[in-house]
């Protein structure tokens, strides 16, 4: 028994410690780029890659850590303005089986149908096809 | 992701894998988060080798311009 606890405790160690080495490696590019040019949109790249590394890779993530990328890919939406509205589209897409486990589908498809209305506004998304293809599937 | 609300919807997973919906989703999700960090980490890169790129300066004089549009005159009274 406490042979299996240690063993438990050895792998969830070894587990954290890898994802800490992974989300380390794929924040330091966008890092370095921040830091040899440092300007306001290269600061928001950088917040959004080290976020989204922390969201992606980090252990035990929690789902409502994906507002934290968010946030900056929405004010970037100048230069993102396609990516911006998908993955805003697809955050709240992810948290499906929670929302259905909370009962709160009626509310999701309300949101999530007034908010693609509103993006359809955009010359920039209404004549994307992608998006038409990324809805659908 | 409406093909996938329906089947999420309407179809039962087998027994035998009851997840397998939920794995779907989140690895479609996980498609686009993914690919979302490698393209804004490539545009970043692509910044500092080249110059900075000419549309997000129209872009931000294009804003500037509309503001100055919606500026009010403002009428003395008598």
């Amino acid at each position: 028994m406490v042979r299996f606890n240690s063993c438990s405790i050895h792998q969830r160690y070894l587990k954290s410690l890898y994802s800490s080495l992974t989300t380390l490696i794929a924040m330091t590019p966008s890092c370095i780029i921040a830091f040899l040019r440092p300007h306001d949109r290269n600061f928001l790249s950088s917040l959004f890659n080290t976020s989204m590394a922390f969201f992606l890779f980090s252990y035990q993530a929690h789902e409502k850590s994906i507002l934290l990328p968010l946030l900056p890919i929405t004010l970037l939406h100048v230069d993102y303005r396609y990516l911006s509205v998908w993955l805003i589209t697809t955050a709240s897409f992810s948290m499906v089986p929670l929302l259905v486990k909370d009962g709160l589908m009626l509310a999701y498809a309300v949101l999530q149908i007034g908010s693609i209305l509103v993006y359809l506004k955009y010359d920039a998304i209404r004549t994307s096809v992608l998006f038409y293809v990324s809805t659908a599937i | 992701m409406t093909a996938m609300h329906v089947v999420h919807a309407t179809v039962t997973p087998p027994a035998r894998y009851p997840d397998i919906i939920t794995l779907a989703i989140t690895s479609y999700s996980f498609i686009i988060f993914f690919s979302s960090f490698l393209l804004v980490n490539y545009r970043q890169w692509e910044d500092y080798f080249n110059k900075m790129r000419p549309s997000t300066i129209a872009s931000i004089d294009s804003l500037s311009a509309d503001k100055s549009a919606l500026k009010v005159k403002h009428v003395k009274r008598e």
